[in-house]
């Protein structure tokens, strides 16, 4: 058997995962829109509300749960979280840090930071993505992908043309807090790699 | 096996661009994927192709074992102080110092001889992208009937899962794999992607990083990441030989050598990425048919031998030259091609010239990519010049 049957996935940049397909098989693509208004760019806005609340359904689902807005930012970082049962219904990503509500009492949740559509011909699927402290996209307890390595927060705030859509243009949790944790550490010293390829003009072999 | 020249697919840029590959045409505007022809094989040479390959697998890990039973890092061009790691992670070979993968550079006319392997690029094989992905879908746009040697995807994430089954925290998000290159460089930090997609879809936790990023802190003898992380795993689209020379080199091979980091691809590739390892292939397998006549010095060549000098860790077919010895080994006039390059330090292997397979004036070198011990892949580069290099032409090929 020389052939392969599956579609290819790439998550370009390591930033945004993109499922591409080509063949008699596509349309088929995931994209990770921050808003609904974002969304609605590329997509049917009753589409985009449809798929925000599944994602924010399911990340009420699944989303790790702490007891406390401290237990939560000490792994998913500072202002990441919100309270469990958070409206999110105006079709934003979470405002962390912000939210009034406890109707379900102290638990906390990371904040919804934008939501991964699918679409193909077999029908869609959407689902809800969060960063935590280390970097790590997350949707559920799975990690889907990794955030921009250092924020680009000016790409970030630019117009909702383009936002999210393969170009890692999203979005730290929690506005004002954006890139606090992404500083770079001070342990430790450069370990030195990169040099002798930076000087080679390295591409592989 | 024939090269047949094909209309390109209308728009076929924006489809590469569709499917994240906008690297298809060089900075001085000459194509670099190049679908205005294709390779046609039968699918009797497809399977001489992967039978050779793995079979020079064979000889190649082989090989790696004599070096290090021996202590042979010398011929191989590698300092002797990296022995542990390579030692460390070679007991692990099967295990948790699992290699990736690998891509042969095979040489073959399909005219009844053998197919003759010319390197294994053991540790930063380039293509990926374009043989797994963008010929692959080439193929569905242009002859959907037709097959492909081609399941690389597929092998890689199945080189993940197995990657898994040694380290089941991977697989519970307990450690995750760090992904690194040098940044900004497109076309790295598009391959890494690529590979890490793949480990999402094993399963795996994951995460990009510049190589220049990564962190060392002596009091807890932890490489780190750029949130200050421990990297346990760390998959490198960059060369053992140069992270070793570089300033924590000897803080890696001891990390390496106690287990402390699990290095993709492992220490040992260090090893069977040296061209230095085919004068040993030679050595060990003398007259194999998939192999050509190799040596660390050339004065053993036959007079009027045409033999190419490679470096013994040079890389995109760079410091390359091809010329005719007289009897006592040393070249007679000028080369009949040469490259230059800045890998001119390391030492050299001599290798007895076999030409490409060779139509319409484009000479073609046959990429077959392997996963572990497994063949499951081919990727194509071409050029006018009788040496590959980073700007030759990719073209797809097809069974049928």
């Amino acid at each position: 058997m020389k052939r392969s049957h599956t579609v290819a996935a790439l998550l370009l940049g390591g930033i945004s995962p993109i499922l591409v397909a080509c063949g008699e098989d596509a349309p088929e693509a995931t994209t990770v829109f921050p808003s609904v208004e974002a969304c609605a760019v590329e997509m049917s806005a009753a589409d985009c509300g449809t798929a925000f609340a599944a994602a924010r359904q399911e990340h009420q689902a699944t989303a790790p749960r702490f007891a406390s807005r401290e237990a939560c930012e000490a792994e998913m970082g500072d202002g990441a979280c919100t309270p469990a049962d958070d409206a999110q219904a105006n079709g934003q990503a979470d405002n962390p840090g912000g939210g009034q509500g406890s109707g379900m009492g102290n638990v906390f949740v990371p904040a919804l930071v934008g939501f991964m559509v699918g679409r193909s011909l077999s029908g869609g699927f959407s689902q809800p993505v969060y960063f935590d402290r280390q970097g790590y996209a997350r949707t559920g307890r799975t990690q889907i992908g990794t955030a921009p390595v250092l924020p680009r927060q000016d790409q970030a705030r630019q117009g909702s043309g383009g936002v999210a859509t393969s170009s890692g243009s999203y979005y730290r949790p929690g506005g004002a807090n954006a890139g606090k944790s992404f500083t770079v550490p001070t342990t430790g010293r450069s370990a030195g790699f990169g040099s002798t390829g930076s000087s080679h003009g390295f591409s592989g072999s | 096996m024939e090269r047949v020249r094909t209309t390109p697919r209308p728009q076929w840029q924006a489809k590469l661009d569709e499917i994240g590959f906008p690297f298809h045409t060089d900075e001085d505007g000459t194509p670099y994927w190049d679908e205005s022809a294709h390779w046609r094989f039968s699918l009797a040479e497809i399977e001489t192709l992967e039978a050779a390959a793995e079979e020079v697998y064979r000889l190649c890990e082989a090989a790696v074992g004599h070096v290090v039973t021996r202590g042979l890092y010398e011929a191989v061009g590698i300092p002797r102080w990296a022995a542990p790691a390579i030692e460390a992670s070679w007991a692990e070979r099967d295990a948790r110092d699992m290699p990736l993968y690998a891509r042969f550079d095979f040489a073959w006319d399909g005219k009844g001889g053998p197919p003759k392997a010319l390197e294994l690029n053991a540790e930063t094989p380039t293509s990926l992208y374009e043989t797994a992905v963008a010929q692959w879908c080439w193929l569905q746009d242009t002859h959907p009937e037709d097959d492909q040697f081609n399941s690389l995807e597929e092998a890689l994430v199945e080189r993940w899962q197995a990657r898994m089954r040694e380290f089941p925290g991977l697989g519970t998000q307990e450690e995750a794999v760090h992904f690194a290159c040098l940044m900004p460089h497109p076309e790295d930090e598009a391959t890494i992607a690529y590979l890490q997609t793949l480990a999402l879809r094993a399963g795996m936790t994951t995460k990009a990083m510049p190589i220049q990023a990564i962190r060392y802190d002596d009091s807890s003898q932890r490489f780190l990441d750029d949130a200050g992380l421990p990297i346990r795993h760390l998959m490198k689209l960059y060369p053992w030989d140069w992270m070793i020379g570089e300033t924590t080199g000897r803080e890696l091979v001891a990390a390496a050598a106690q287990g402390r980091i699990r290095v993709i691809e492992p220490a040992w590739k260090m090893v069977m990425a040296s061209k230095g390892l085919f004068a040993l292939l030679w050595e060990l397998n003398p007259g194999h048919p998939n192999l050509l006549p190799t040596a660390l010095d050339r004065s053993g060549f036959p007079a009027g031998s045409t033999v190419v000098a490679k470096p013994l860790l040079g890389r995109e077919g760079r410091n390359v030259s091809i010329a005719t010895l007289d009897a006592a080994g040393l070249p007679v006039g000028q080369p009949i091609a040469q490259t230059e390059g800045p890998y001119v330090e390391d030492g050299w292997v001599y290798q007895a010239f076999t030409p490409l397979a060779e139509a319409d004036g484009n000479h073609a070198v046959f990429g077959v990519w392997m996963a572990g011990g497994t063949a499951c892949g081919m990727g194509i580069r071409e050029d006018r010049a009788l040496i590959t290099g980073n700007t030759s032409r990719f073209v797809p090929h097809r069974i049928g």
